[in-house]
């Protein structure tokens, strides 16, 4: 779909967007576009409250969201570049640096504070090599602290990309680690 | 004919036309309010809390600029929580923004006895954007997330959008997208949002250069009211001269046509009214710099 | 007092497959919707009034009168919004409702739908709830393909449909108004109160929110009656309450308990404090509650015994402190996970959460300055009283509770 199809209405904002040639375009890398265009075409009408659902899928695929993935879709959605970024760094699970494949959520919660969290947070770093944010060599993982993940009654718990991870031993960790899951969730 | 609505402000009775604010009341009686987010001229966001009241019946105190009055409201302005409240929020803002350019903020801090040291701590201090166009700067260290800058760039007048709040808490700021420069961004350089800027962090280059060298004196300036030039409507140009040279361009907020708002060219087309070519233009702007 | 333990709420959890239709009916489900499309929206309503249901966010706002109100509202379309955004720390009951027993959601937000007049409902449900997100989006269609919703609720004519959203990791996104933001596709910033969400909502229109463990009480009180309900439990708190357990406690989970049981019993139901240690605090509400001292404990959990005491029950979230515990260096850790999810929008919470992780960062590092206990207390009233919503008005709960309960860290005036 022709992101700038005139055909389409969003309204004022994304005429600003369309008639401002001077503004230096910024390509996506070709995954990037690939990504974004296989989500856009679920949204073919897209409406504003269309949004989080639409960036969740992006993120899932891409990772993190760049400038130049951002203005992409701020050109195809016609939300403004400025909103469009205010809306991201807003939510804590949007990330607009590049992270690892996978990230390591270690909850630092009050209940998991109790159950041995900051000793799970520095085995995650000496296993990785690697601070909190930065993602491992091989991109395949990166890990951060994060606000109570609501899993008290298995504490220390952690989210490994979107998979819940309860009662983490260091053999689950090292399975986790390694590339393997002990997820929750139905699979 | 508009209903009208009854409501007491510090025991005294006060009638206003239905749809007012609290803020209309407490005015029309003559008490003045502490506002630094609220604009006449722009949507109401309320998140300045500078302005709350005491209302009889709220658990919490209620802020005037937004909050519709209704019959029978009982506001009270002056009250220990109220001045508490309003003095901790002028603290709050004085520990971590400069606030020095805003006499609004500082004549409201005087006024509520603020201590702004015993409060000390992070601050939102960083460099000023002064090097990205030849018109605005763009000076973050002031800057009090009033939202009216983005409310002028957006919805409220220019509905260009060039500007948004971005990040969450204390580290929430005004950012033109991953923190492109405003030549990378939709910015028309209206210089509405510097219009509407309560505390000096949005200022012309002018301004901006002139204060830093010392040579800023606005009460050697005289203010001189024209016609922009420019286009068929005809905005209402206020002409700031200092030293017979046009150091600023506003326009009165209560202007039935502008209402202080303006384009690029009536804004800071002015230039021409001093002689010379872009290159002498330009040889000006780096001496000043 | 013998404790009434109670399994009305929590009753099919752990005993139905969460992915099954049958089950749920052979386990009562759907007869409350049966049951409310019988007798009629009215009736419903009527019945919810005599229960005295409050909600269980936290807010504890009559839940009858909230449907009625919306019923009423003017405007249109009109939406119904499950609140599962449940970030309040030491919370995860409505987990544990959408994981084993998605159903009754299900079936709750239908009921709610024809009671007010909407045809849609959303399920806001917090991001890091991966599981929970899958059972719900698999109940929601098989109830869908047994007729349960669609363009005819079995049969009646009435359409209903029920949309999930996710939440982007946003504690602010479970009050109520930042989550139609975030619905919505914007930052997920409060918005002022009034006008309120049954006249103003998602999209601007009438909305009814309700938090899952509020909903999930509607079938039970539709069949034994709201009256039979309002029986149960005590006044303030009619019906079963769910607490959730965790810390330094031997059997972490959730507990249904009725309105009334006190503190000492849930914590002696989920075992009490392990390994021999002793119990030195608790916190109750979450992040946004209070500290409640060991000689509270056998206080009711009603609001009307809560109250005087300055304490609260908040979402149920209990969180068990023994011995071992730096209770300053929770305070503190209380503090940043306010700092942390504060949405920036007010001076009084984005400067105020800052500035008390700073006070308390030197206070329990022992440099504390003369006076810090009076600033964090002014700078608590002040974010109680001028915050624009609920997070930063109940930011320093847990700090001035603290300063009443626990006796200074080392070498700080406490004046």
């Amino acid at each position: 779909m022709n992101p700038l199809d005139p055909r389409v209405d969003r309204g004022a904002a994304s005429a600003i967007q369309r008639d401002q040639p001077e503004v230096p375009p910024a390509d996506p890398t070709p995954e990037e576009r690939a990504a974004a265009d296989a989500v856009l075409a679920r949204y073919p009408e897209f409406r504003r409250d269309q949004l989080l659902p639409l960036l969740h899928e992006v993120h899932a695929r891409t990772g993190w969201f760049s400038l130049e993935l951002t203005r992409y879709l701020s050109q195809c959605l016609g939300v403004p570049f400025a909103d469009l970024y205010g809306v991201i760094s807003f939510y804590a699970l949007f990330k607009t640096v590049p992270s690892g494949k996978t990230v390591l959520r270690v909850c630092n919660g009050l209940p998991c504070y109790l159950h041995g969290a900051y000793d799970l947070g520095l085995r995650v770093q000496e296993m990785l090599g690697v601070g909190p944010g930065e993602p491992t060599p091989d991109g395949r993982l990166s890990w951060e602290w994060f606000p109570c993940l609501g899993q008290c009654d298995y504490a220390p718990a952690m989210l490994a990309g979107e998979d819940e991870i309860r009662s983490v031993t260091p053999e689950v960790l090292e399975k986790i680690v390694s590339g393997g899951t002990h997820a929750t969730s139905d699979r | 004919m508009l209903e009208q609505i009854s409501l007491t402000v510090d025991g005294r009775e006060v009638t206003v036309p239905a749809g007012s604010t609290v803020l209309t009341a407490i005015t029309r009686l003559g008490i003045e309010t502490p506002t630094l987010c609220y604009d006449p001229g722009l949507t109401p966001v309320n998140v300045c809390r500078v302005c709350v009241v005491e209302m009889k019946g709220s658990r919490v105190l209620v802020p005037s600029c937004s909050r519709q009055a209704e019959n029978g409201m009982e506001i009270f302005t002056d009250t220990p929580r109220v001045r508490h409240s309003r003095r901790l929020v002028l603290e709050l803002l004085q520990s971590s923004v400069d606030t020095e350019r805003s006499p609004s903020l500082l004549q409201f801090a005087a006024r509520y006895g603020t201590q702004p040291d015993r409060l000390a701590g992070a601050t939102v201090q960083q460099p000023a954007r002064d090097s990205d166009n030849l018109l605005y700067v763009r000076d973050y260290s002031r800057c009090i997330l009033c939202y009216k800058c983005v409310e002028a760039c957006g919805h409220d007048v220019q509905k260009t959008f060039a500007i948004a709040v971005a990040g969450r808490g204390f580290s929430a700021h005004i950012d033109t997208g991953f923190d492109v420069p405003l030549g990378d961004s939709p910015c028309v350089y209206c210089g509405n949002c510097v219009a509407v800027c309560p505390t000096g962090a949005l200022v012309g280059r002018n301004e901006f250069v002139m204060r830093k060298q010392g040579t800023w004196n606005e009460a050697q300036q005289k203010q001189v009211d024209t016609v922009c030039p420019y286009c068929g409507v005809g905005c209402q140009l206020r002409l700031h001269v200092q030293d017979n040279r046009i150091v600023k361009v506003s326009s009165p907020r209560d202007h039935p046509v502008t209402r202080g708002f303006l384009c690029v060219k009536g804004r800071f087309g002015y230039e021409f009214m001093h002689g010379g070519s872009e290159r002498k233009r330009r040889a000006r702007q780096e001496t000043l710099s | 007092m013998q404790l009434q333990t109670a399994n009305t709420l929590l009753r099919r959890c752990g005993v139905v497959d969460p992915a099954s239709v049958d089950d749920y009916e052979a386990h009562d489900g759907f007869k409350g919707l049966r049951r409310a499309i019988e007798m009629g929206p009215d009736w419903v309503i009527e019945q919810l009034k005599l229960s005295n249901l409050v909600g269980r966010g936290g807010a504890a706002f009559p839940t009858g009168r909230k449907w009625e109100a919306v019923r009423l509202a003017t405007g249109s379309p009109k939406y119904v919004v499950l609140n599962a955004d449940e970030s309040e720390p030491g919370t995860f009951s409505n987990r544990k409702l959408l994981e084993e027993d998605p159903f009754s959601s299900v079936e709750s937000l239908i009921i709610a739908g024809l009671a007010v007049g909407s045809a849609r409902a959303l399920a806001y449900i917090r991001g890091e709830y991966t599981l929970a997100t899958r059972r719900l989006a698999a109940a929601i269609e098989a109830a869908r393909a047994r007729g349960y919703l669609g363009a005819s609720v079995l049969d009646t004519g009435q359409p209903f449909e029920i949309e999930i959203r996710r939440g982007g990791g946003a504690y602010i996104c479970g009050e109520e108004t930042s989550l139609f933001n975030s619905i919505e596709g914007l930052r997920g910033e409060p918005r002022s109160k009034p006008p309120f969400p049954v006249n103003v909502g998602v999209y601007r229109k009438p909305t009814l929110i309700n938090n899952v463990e509020t909903l999930v009480n509607v079938p039970p009180i539709l069949l034994m009656g709201g009256e039979a309900y309002s029986r149960i439990g005590a006044p303030g708190l009619t019906g079963t309450k769910l607490f959730c357990l965790s810390g330094h406690i031997a059997r972490p989970g959730v507990y249904e308990v009725p309105g009334g049981t006190t503190l000492r019993q849930v914590i002696d139901l989920a075992g009490g404090v392990p390994n021999g240690r002793s119990l030195q605090s608790v916190l109750m509400g979450g992040a946004a509650g209070t500290f409640v001292p060991p000689e509270h404990l056998d206080t009711p959990l009603v609001p009307s015994a809560l109250g005087p005491l300055g304490l609260t029950m908040g979402s149920g979230s209990i969180i068990v402190f023994d011995d071992t515990v730096d209770m300053w260096e929770v305070t503190r850790l209380v503090a940043e996970f306010f700092a942390e999810e504060s949405c920036g929008q007010c001076v009084p919470c984005r400067v105020g959460t800052k500035r008390q992780v700073e006070i308390l960062h030197r206070f329990t590092m022992g440099h504390g300055k003369p006076g810090d206990a009076e600033l964090l207390r002014d700078l608590g009233v002040a974010m109680t009283d001028a915050s624009i919503c609920g997070l930063g008005q109940t930011a320093a709960s847990a700090v001035l509770s603290a300063l009443k309960v626990f006796p200074p860290p080392g070498g700080v005036h406490h004046a």
